[in-house]
């Protein structure tokens, strides 16, 4: 909101989007969730005499029933209509807590809210026959009674396939049916085996085709690509910790987590690290065709090198929680040496195999012993602290 | 003293997810602390007057992979040695509670360096730390949680079962079955002194190979030391007067 304010009183380069942003969520300085909630489930902007739905009258500000209600003319809103129906007039649908299941299978449709529209089970009407019946009657999700469904919210309403108006339960598949293999797929139309873009080996051991034929390639500054690289000698792998979220951005700013996980770290095996001359704890240089950082090497005995074609394989492991700002010697994101390559359907990144290398830093940081700054921050007074140090006398003469 | 309560921390479902870790400093509102990576998940890297429970990590050496996750925090001991030394220091420093045997500092006590350091080698644990104004901070079994009914914050945010509350004798019947389930595949598990402490680990493997403090060296031998210093007590107490 000072930021809308100074915007209207200043103005700015482009400042539409910010002084026309509509931000009325706030409550006694604070962010009402529910108020945000209301705002995602939608509702009507102005009196319906009535609706083209149920033929029933709404009033401005009432909340929208579902998304079935919403409307392309300007007299609803909503922030997201997979959401729509999670936040009605009956209540907060989300907080509902009723361990009442429906009778024919462990369903619960009062506790919490599932989109869309309160729906447990998607495509729930692949679990019966053509007449409506259960598969399996012991669990039945759902059940055509002779003129409706009965038990979860049915995927699209429609009387069961036997019937004239009968639909296939795939509604959201081109033709309606689960497959392995079906229309909008870029590759296929069995599993193939390719290498990763960047991979140790020239050739794949399966077929005449490396990588995934079907993946586009990009071709900007940045998009260097190297296999079998002397210069880049090593696999590396990116996962996540349960200690930051995604780049961190949130985490980091969160004390107890950023001491926890406070910076960026490269996991490899002994074997790695005697080959290189890295001990554990030192910082090391680890760079791929594209960029080059910085990061603390942890030694560990879950890394061991792999046997690929033959030949001895090294791989090292590290998170892209870290960057930027905080904290301010956390390190970078391992995203600065990831190639930009995705699968060729979603480009889902292929971050988990590329080339690097890694070598000991020449130029050690300057970094303050951890064990004299650790402590006295919380307290009041930063006295010099007099922690005695570490007692291991295990005495005990017999 | 009743039974009391008493905690059962089953290391063998422990993931190291630090849940405990982050709940104690929520619950306990305890600073975060400035870290770095050392070569180790671990970090904070021990205890202190702000980290009253930390996870440890031990990567045994060894072709075979063996990582040992101990979550740390004070034993609550059914006789607490630093207590025994504080009684001769600062007297009301450190105080036992009745109904539940959490052994509590008191923040308005202070105490002079080198009382603390006495106080520190009485604990076979290495537990107690101490601030820059003379303030023990350690674990409390969230004695005001306890009071209200709830559970300890580390119990309640533990999502494996690893961390266990309740009735002394409840929770050493809890340890014993655990203990004959796992004995089954691991033929060394044990409980970390469970006749004298309130916050019984089972251990799968070496002690040692978890943390150096993670079983009391030789409690006869503390407890020995423990009664010297009793004897000794009352002359220290003339001599002051005096």
């Amino acid at each position: 909101m000072r930021v809308k304010d100074l915007y209207a009183k200043e103005g700015g380069t482009f400042p539409d989007p910010i002084t026309k942003l509509k931000w009325d969520y706030a409550k006694d300085g604070k962010v009402d969730s529910h108020a945000v909630a209301k705002e995602i489930n939608g509702y009507f902007t102005e009196d319906i005499a009535e609706h083209p739905v149920d033929k029933k009258a709404y009033k401005k500000e009432t909340l929208v029933p579902n998304f079935v209600f919403l409307l392309a003319d300007g007299r609803t809103a909503c922030g997201n209509w997979l959401y729509s129906g999670s936040y009605t007039e009956a209540g907060n649908m989300m907080a509902r807590r009723d361990k009442t299941p429906v009778a024919s299978c462990n369903i619960f449709p009062r506790w919490g809210y599932a989109w869309p529209l309160n729906r447990r089970i998607i495509y729930n009407r692949a679990s019966v026959d053509p007449n409506g019946k259960p598969w399996d009657p012991k669990r039945a999700v759902i059940t055509w009674d002779g003129s409706k469904w009965v038990g979860d919210v049915p995927d699209n309403a429609v009387p069961p396939m036997a019937l004239p108006n009968g639909k296939f339960p795939f509604i959201m598949k081109p033709d309606g049916v689960a497959s392995f293999f079906g229309p909008g797929l870029a590759d296929g139309p069995f599993p193939e085996h390719y290498e990763p873009l960047e991979c140790p080996i020239e050739k794949n051991p399966l077929s005449s085709q490396r990588i995934n034929p079907a993946t586009p390639l990009f071709k900007g500054d940045l998009d260097k690509y190297t296999t079998c690289d002397p210069k880049f000698p090593f696999v590396a792998t990116t996962y996540r910790l349960t200690e930051h979220w995604q780049t961190g951005l949130m985490t980091r700013y969160q004390s107890w987590l950023v001491e926890a996980e406070p910076q960026m770290f490269v996991e490899l095996s002994v074997e790695l690290a005697k080959l290189r001359g890295i001990k554990n704890g030192d910082p090391v240089n680890i760079s791929s065709p594209r960029g080059k950082m910085w990061a603390k090497a942890m030694v560990t005995n879950r890394i061991k090198p792999f046997t690929v074609a033959g030949q001895t394989v090294h791989l090292v492991g590290m998170t892209w929680h870290y960057g930027w700002l905080v904290p301010k010697d956390g390190g970078d994101s391992s995203n600065i040496l990831t190639p930009s390559i995705g699968d060729a359907n979603t480009l889902i990144p292929e971050y988990k195999v590329f080339l690097v290398n890694v070598t000991k830093e020449e130029r050690p940081k300057v970094e303050k012993k951890p064990e004299a700054k650790a402590e006295p921050k919380a307290e009041k007074k930063p006295e010099p602290k007099p922690e005695a140090k570490p007692v291991p006398k295990a005495e005990t003469k017999k | 003293m009743a039974e009391g309560k008493t905690f059962f921390v089953d290391t063998t479902k422990c993931t190291a997810c630090r849940g405990c870790q982050v709940a104690c400093k929520q619950w306990n509102q305890r600073a975060g602390e400035k870290t770095y990576s050392q070569g180790s998940h671990q970090n904070p890297p021990d205890l202190s007057f702000n980290t009253w429970k930390v996870v440890r990590f031990s990567e045994v050496p060894g072709e075979k992979v063996k990582w040992y996750f101990f979550p740390d925090q004070c034993r609550h001991c059914v006789s607490p040695p630093c207590k025994e030394v504080a009684e001769g220091k600062a007297k009301g420093a450190i105080i036992q509670d009745e109904k539940t045997g959490a052994v509590i500092f008191n923040p308005k006590v202070k105490i002079k360096v080198e009382d603390f350091k006495e106080i520190r080698e009485a604990c076979p644990y290495n537990i107690p730390r101490i601030s820059g104004a003379g303030i023990i901070g350690k674990c409390t079994m969230c004695i005001d949680r306890i009071k209200e009914g709830l559970l300890p914050a580390c119990v309640k945010a533990c999502p494996t079962g690893t961390m266990n509350f309740g009735d002394r004798k409840e929770i050493l019947e809890k340890a014993n079955k655990r203990l004959a389930e796992v004995k089954t595949t691991y033929k060394d598990a044990m409980l970390a002194n469970p006749d004298d402490v309130r916050v019984i680990f089972l251990l799968v493997d070496d002690p040692k190979k978890y943390h150096k403090y993670a079983v009391a060296e030789n409690m006869i031998g503390i407890t020995r030391k423990m009664a010297f210093k009793r004897i000794l007590r009352p002359l220290r107490n003339l001599q002051i007067m005096g």
